[in-house]
């Protein structure tokens, strides 16, 4: 692993588990796991786990410039690109020859060499793939993260309120990892307040977006995630605020050198860290109604599309809505 | 460790390598490379643009010269090479840090103390006082660089290969430059592993041989504290943080010290100065900065500004006004030395530098696009010769080649300028254009049948206008002749 994240290293890196080095040989497989755990393992074949090395934005991403590190988290099993199965089974639950679970049981016994791992159900280690420095490419910072989950679930208020990343992806333990691909989630992820004024020559349109069911930022993972918000009248007016973190170049504090960091970060904060409030303006001076709605994209759209990828595949609804009127104006 | 003319260029990166210079400055700055035999192989697809000379005549652009007729060239047999893993060592460089320089708490300039062991042969010595300037100053690439080095002479090749694998780190293109032709390396060089860590030997570019063998007025590295009021004073001007580069001092016949330097700033830091709020400056800025993405325009989000300035006096210190010399997304300096290139008594100063362009798209940053400066200059600042050559290569990309040198091809002893052409094309994507400048084309890079033969051309050197003086494209001659006819 090449993470900057240290400390969980304590834990044992997702690559170790299936080389297995200690213990006798396991049939690693999602199928030989699945004899026994048909509901996790079918759930886990529905989650953006399964598909962590299928993925077409993934694989657009690791096709232009393959690195070793990205196979840490998105292959770690299995080394042969072929048959990668993605963070399955083993890469979460195999170390050392052993069966990782949060208790041990007899008939578990009897099937494999198992043991208690309580860290399992800890946030560090999901962190472990979702807490990461950029690749030491001397132009991103060297302690820029790449992503930047854990902390930002440090920082909320559900780490103080004992949620942990199980709690809200890993429901009733579930083993699909509702995440941005499941609307449900997503839906509960904001509390979005949309109020319209009309003003001179136009609409004033005052959001406010606040962590509601989430443990991070919004949108939180990759980098080049960008949540929009985009409001627009019944003519076509419409006006966007983009939630993303924004990355340039600055000098090093001492000046000796410069490099690629985040120099400014629009997202929704973890809940605990206030709200983000922003004003639009809408060049509409005839509208009475104005909507509004939400939606994720995994990578900018003019790059997807650039890219071949589609809306289907990088964009998500979040949520939608009329917004409410602070002072309602009849149409001149 | 490095030579001079690399220590010159490292003082920017690095903000070190003082006590070299001083030292061993003038011995070591004969190294420049010779000038070559016969034109070798270049790559670029565009054009190559010669700005002209200043500040008298201004010269036509290079026009790119068709190969005329096209003689198949036949590679040699390449053996396919065998991958060789790169060794891994269980030591970080950080921890090599921590390790010889335990006990140290403080050193007055560590890089001089390390090179006047090296000059007595004391390489543990050494490798303890770069590192120690590798604890000090954190990203500067000369230090492990150096470190390794050290180590080299010591004969620890572990050691040497930790302390590369972290110089290659922060910035390959500068050791790539460096590593193969340095002879404290020469050991590593032959290593398996050595290869495959470092990556391609860069470009040679434009070669350009200096006329005497010395230059006539003394060079010296500016000093630290010369560097930072020189950076406070850029900063001041640019409203933002001036990393230094490239630069040296030299102290003319006449005995006036100048220096030339060049810096970069970043757009954002730039854009963001000038705005009265920073909170709304840092938004406009991201915004400006950042291109149209509907329209495929690249971010400039990452990017630099790139200037190079004159110092006419260090005590008080004079600057003259910067001139941007942006060649594309940042800057890598390879050189900037001083040399009576042309012959004519006079010292000038060589630029040589690669501007790069990062590809932010990708979680990795690569840096796949170049752009060769190449300027030389005369010590009241005028520019004498500047050449910018674009030789980014991708899939099925054909162009033209160009490399440069100098001697006295004419035979009037003075020093011609001999620009040589070649028509390429590519039918693979290279990884970089590395592979196509200096070396001859490699299969499956260069189609063999699309090698265009060589095209030379020989600029003499005009001595009343101090310059190189391209000639007359043969239908200009030809337009000339038939005018004097007419007469």
């Amino acid at each position: 692993m090449s993470r900057a994240w240290g400390l969980l290293l304590a834990l044992g890196a997702c690559g170790e588990a299936a080389r297995g080095e200690a213990g006798p040989a396991l049939d690693l497989s999602p199928d030989a796991c699945a004899g026994c755990h048909a509901e996790a393992a079918d759930s886990w074949r529905t989650s953006m786990h399964a598909r962590a090395w299928d993925d077409p934005v993934f694989r657009r991403e690791y096709e232009g410039r393959p690195h070793e590190a990205c196979r840490d988290c998105h292959a770690p099993v299995t080394s042969a690109p072929g048959r990668a199965t993605g963070i399955d089974c083993a890469a979460c639950h195999v170390r050392g020859g052993e069966v990782l679970a949060g208790e041990v049981s007899a008939a578990g016994l009897r099937a494999h060499p198992m043991r208690a791992a309580p860290e399992l159900r800890a946030p560090e280690f999901c962190g472990q793939c979702h807490q990461f420095a950029f690749i030491a490419d001397g132009v991103h910072a060297p302690d820029e993260a790449l992503q930047n989950t854990l902390i930002e679930y440090y920082a909320s208020s559900a780490d103080a309120r004992g949620l942990s990343c199980v709690s809200c992806h890993m429901p009733a333990g579930s083993h699909a990892f509702p995440g941005i691909h499941d609307p449900r989630q997503l839906a509960r992820a904001l509390k979005v307040d949309v109020a319209a004024r009309r003003v001179a020559g136009g609409i004033d349109v005052a959001v406010t977006l606040e962590g509601a069911d989430i443990g991070h930022s919004f949108p939180t993972g990759d980098v080049f995630r960008r949540a929009v918000l985009r409001v627009s009248t019944p003519n076509g007016v419409s006006a966007e605020l983009e939630m993303q973190r924004w990355l340039a170049r600055t000098a090093d504090e001492e000046g000796e050198a410069s490099h690629v960091r985040t120099v400014d970060d629009t997202r929704v904060p973890p809940p605990g860290q206030g709200v983000l409030r922003e004003t639009l303006h809408l060049q509409d001076a005839e509208a009475t109604e104005v909507v509004w709605e939400v939606v994720l994209h995994r990578l900018p759209p003019a790059r997807a599309a650039a890219a071949g990828l589609g809306p289907e595949v990088v964009t998500r609804f979040v949520a939608g809505g009329q917004a409410r009127w602070v002072v309602h104006a009849e149409p001149r | 460790m490095r030579s001079m003319a690399v220590i010159l260029g490292c003082v920017l990166a690095a903000g070190a390598c003082t006590g070299k210079t001083e030292t061993k400055a003038a011995p070591q700055a004969e190294q420049v490379e010779p000038a070559q035999p016969a034109p070798a192989l270049v790559t670029s697809p565009s054009p190559v643009v010669v700005t002209p000379p200043s500040p008298a005549v201004v010269a036509p652009p290079v026009v790119v010269a068709e190969p005329t007729p096209v003689v198949p060239v036949v590679p040699e047999p390449v053996p396919v090479p065998v991958p060789v893993p790169v060794p891994v060592d269980d030591e970080t460089f950080s921890a090599l840090v921590d390790r010889l320089t335990a006990g140290l708490t403080d050193v007055e300039e560590p890089d001089r103390a390390g090179f006047a062991a090296a000059e007595r042969k004391d390489f543990v010595e050494a490798q303890r006082m770069f590192a120690f300037a590798a604890r000090q100053e954190g990203e500067a690439w000369a230090h492990p660089y150096n470190v390794a080095c050290a180590a080299a002479l010591n004969g620890d090749e572990t050691t040497s290969r930790v302390a590369l694998r972290e110089a290659v780190r922060r910035d390959r293109t500068a050791v790539a430059a460096e590593a193969y032709d340095d002879e404290d390396l020469s050991v590593m060089v032959a290593k398996e592993w050595f290869a495959p860590l470092v990556g391609d030997r860069p470009p040679a570019g434009p070669v350009i041989a200096p006329a005497g063998d010395w230059p006539r007025g003394k060079t010296r590295a500016i000093g630290k504290p010369e560097l930072e009021l020189l950076k406070a004073k850029l900063t001041e001007v640019h409203r933002a943080k001036a990393r230094i580069r490239g630069s040296l001092a030299h102290e003319t016949l006449a005995g006036v010290p100048v220096g030339f330097v060049v810096y970069e700033v970043t757009l954002f830091d730039a854009c963001v100065g000038k705005g009265a709020d920073p909170k709304a400056a840092k938004r406009e800025c991201r915004a400006e900065l950042r291109g149209d993405e509907e329209q495929g325009e690249a971010s400039q989000l990452q990017c630099t500004d790139q200037y190079l300035v004159r110092v006419s006096s260090f005590a008080p210190l004079e600057v003259g006004t910067s001139e941007k010399i942006t060649k594309g997304c940042t800057l890598k300096v390879q050189k900037v030395a001083v040399h009576d290139y042309d012959g004519d008594g006079e010292d000038e100063v060589l630029i040589d530098a690669i501007g790069t362009t990062s590809t932010p798209e990708y979680r990795t940053a690569g840096e796949d696009a170049y752009v060769r400066l190449f300027r030389v200059m005369r010590l009241d600042g005028t520019t004498q010769l500047s050449i910018d050559v674009d030789w980014q290569v991708s899939m099925g990309t054909s162009g033209v080649a160009q490399r440069f040198a100098v001697r006295d091809e004419l035979g009037k002893g003075r020093l011609d300028l001999i620009v040589s052409y070649r028509s390429f094309s590519t039918q693979d994507e290279p990884e970089v254009a590395w592979a196509l400048w200096p070396t001859p084309p490699e299969e499956g890079t260069l189609g063999s049948d699309e090698i265009g033969e060589v095209y030379t051309e020989v600029w003499p050197y005009d001595a009343a206008k101090d310059e190189w003086v391209k000639p007359p494209e043969e239908d200009e001659k030809a337009e000339k002749g038939e005018e004097k006819a007419g007469e």
